[in-house]
């Protein structure tokens, strides 16, 4: 009984630590998040001091150099320097990223919650929705959004964030529906606690955890869906970013020029890995039942 | 508000019915129940599993989820004033710091995500906010018996033991100085040993702080020790109602009487113990006539016709069945 006070987050970071994989996934997640913010940084500099930035650089003398010292991955067809670009990518998908999960992720709690603990008439209206939503090619969704917004950065997200809040939304409700008939609500409600206080202070603890698991496993999704919609052309515009790199790349690789093509497929590559299989750990340390599940199926 | 005399009705439920409406049709849980309790007064309602007690308990403050629950009549006045009628701002004012509760299971009435202290200190900011401190929260914790209250504040609900959830439960219930604390089966889940330490718990803050308790329990053999008052319930309705001394040694009703029949007592090795016959009636199906005829010892052939029989009260005591006249 003398042991300290642990909470769910400390017990799970504890176990998450002792994952060896989950550190070092963690460890090239921040250092592609260190990337992004520098690479935000060089952005905004060259943009308010009104300069062309260095990955813009244009140098017809340069053009297809291969990997060097001064171009560690080489130039592109126009001169500028490949590894410049890919961090100017880096930022994109981050910005990809999180910008989408800001708007699916609130979505998908809110409508979750209000389906699963009012049942009923809003339950119904709520799934209704979904399904529809769900029901829509979603490529062909992301593209419809795209174009009506406007190609570039802002269609993207809004594509994105609009067509992918259905999975965490049907999880969350599932959730709301099983914690809404817990004695601790009906204590809560016993002592005079408001609906609204019940569903996000009392209930969203205790399915935080799922929010914080879709987050690090749709966020590869979303960087993939951006390559993808820029490969198509109606991605992030006027900008670097990996989709648009592997775009421009793909025409010239049988001349031999292999170094911009790797150079954003591997970036997207480590990234992408590094948060699924982070995402695996975090749901493994986070989720106690999930895991004991697994472990008696295998 | 109102004098605090000890006489004085603190809550009077008349006529209370909620029914519940299944693929079965209408199940009424609660139909036609009435009784009051007075300041500082112990109502034990006692009665087997699905009798309605609970149900009876929720719809104090209007808690019986609806749907499928629905209120189908009747009044509960809280000082006279209607809790079934009343605005849901009234009733968020009423819950907690009229009437608070404590639930059968500790270990899941209690948020598995916050420090106990935590949870304390937000009972009082519902209704006492200017008393939503950490000493405060403390001095509860002591009330109800918890040692090294300071510390084990900070500890989450799974670090606690049963008797000890109970005791934060209790501490929440009681943080806003509510007048009735409805105890639903409040040592159901737990040792026979913490039973008796919470019952005495509660004993003692009854008289601590003046407040009335309603029992719910189908345990007849801890009301003895808390009770001034006992109602029978079966099948939804009141069979049996009078002061706890004299009903239970002197039953009326063939139901109560049975109930008792089906304690267990220590030095009575030679004695069977006695069960009911049959089992508790499908309230979405049930008999006509008196209710409990189909198990009852006592089996009149009258028995099964309507009317019903009536509670019929003499001398401060009531009883739902003619052949046992109080």
């Amino acid at each position: 009984m003398s042991t300290p006070a642990t909470s769910l987050w400390r017990t799970a970071w504890q176990q998450l630590r002792r994952n060896r994989l989950a550190m070092v996934c963690l460890g090239v997640i921040a250092f592609y998040a260190l990337v992004a913010l520098t690479a935000e940084g060089i952005y905004w500099y060259y943009r308010l001091t009104d300069q062309t930035p260095p990955y813009k650089q244009v140098n017809f003398d340069n053009r297809f150099a291969k990997p060097s010292l001064r171009h560690p991955l080489g130039t592109d067809s126009l001169g500028r320097d490949v590894l410049l670009q890919v961090i100017q990518g880096t930022r994109i998908a981050f910005e990809v990223g999180i910008l989408t999960s800001l708007i699916a992720i609130p979505i998908a709690v809110v409508l979750g919650a209000l389906a699963g603990y009012y049942g009923r008439r809003v339950d119904d209206f709520i799934v209704w929705l979904y399904t529809v939503f769900d029901s829509i090619p979603g490529l062909l969704f992301i593209l419809a959004i795209a174009i009506v917004v406007g190609k570039g950065l802002l269609g993207v997200c809004l594509g994105i964030g609009l067509t992918t809040w259905v999975g965490l939304c049907r999880l969350i409700r599932g959730e709301y529906i099983k914690h809404r008939d817990r004695q601790y609500v009906l204590a809560a409600r016993a002592l005079g606690v408001k609906n609204f206080a019940i569903m996000f202070r009392h209930i969203l603890p205790n399915v935080l955890h799922l929010v914080i698991i879709s987050f690090s496993l749709r966020f590869p999704g979303a960087i993939l869906t951006e390559v993808v919609l820029s490969y198509l052309g109606v991605g992030v515009q006027g900008e670097p970013s990996w989709g648009i790199m592997i775009s421009d790349a793909k025409l010239r690789l049988w001349q031999g020029h292999w170094w911009e093509l790797a150079g954003a497929t591997a970036a997207m590559f480590f990234i992408v890995l590094a948060f699924n299989l982070f995402g695996d750990a975090l749901r493994d340390a986070l989720d106690p039942k999930l895991r004991t599940a697994e472990a008696k199926t295998a | 508000m109102t004098t605090n005399s000890p006489t004085e009705v603190l809550l009077r439920v008349i006529d209370l019915r909620v029914s519940f409406f299944t693929d079965e049709g209408e199940v009424r849980a609660v139909d036609g129940v009435s009784f009051e309790i007075r300041r500082g007064e112990t109502l034990a309602l006692v009665g087997e599993s699905g009798c309605g007690k609970s149900v009876t308990a929720l719809a104090l403050t209007r808690l019986v989820p609806s749907p499928p629950g629905q209120y189908r009549g009747g009044q509960v006045l809280l000082d006279g004033e209607d809790v079934l009628t009343m605005s849901k701002q009234r009733l968020r004012e009423i819950r907690g710091a009229r009437i608070s509760y404590i639930f059968q299971e500790p270990a899941t009435s209690l948020n598995p995500v916050f420090r106990v202290g935590f949870q304390i200190k937000e009972a009082l900011q519902l209704h006492r906010p200017e008393l939503a401190t950490d000493d405060e929260v403390v001095r509860l914790l002591e009330l109800v018996g918890i040692p090294d209250a300071a510390q084990r504040a900070r500890a989450y609900p799974h670090q606690l033991s049963g008797g000890q959830q109970q005791r934060v439960m209790i501490a929440m219930a009681l943080a806003c100085h509510p007048a009735l604390l409805v105890a639903d089966e409040p040592t159901t889940a737990l040792d026979v040993t913490i039973q008796k330490q919470i019952l005495e718990l509660l004993r003692d803050l009854k008289q601590k702080l003046q407040m009335s308790i309603l029992l719910i329990t189908h345990n007849l053999g801890i009301v003895g020790d808390l009770a001034d008052r006992v109602a029978v319930m079966y099948a939804g309705r009141i069979v049996e109602h009078g002061p706890a001394r004299t009903l239970l040694t002197r039953p009326l009703h063939p139901y109560t009487q049975a109930l008792l029949k089906s304690i267990p007592r220590l030095g009575a090795q030679r004695e069977r113990l006695v069960s009911i016959p049959g089992v508790v009636p499908n309230p979405a199906r049930l008999t006509t006539g008196c209710k409990f005829h189909p198990r009852c010892p006592l089996v009149q052939p009258a028995c099964s016709a309507e009317p019903e029989p009536s509670l019929e009260e003499r001398d401060g005591r009531a009883v739902r069945c003619p052949y046992v006249m109080p």
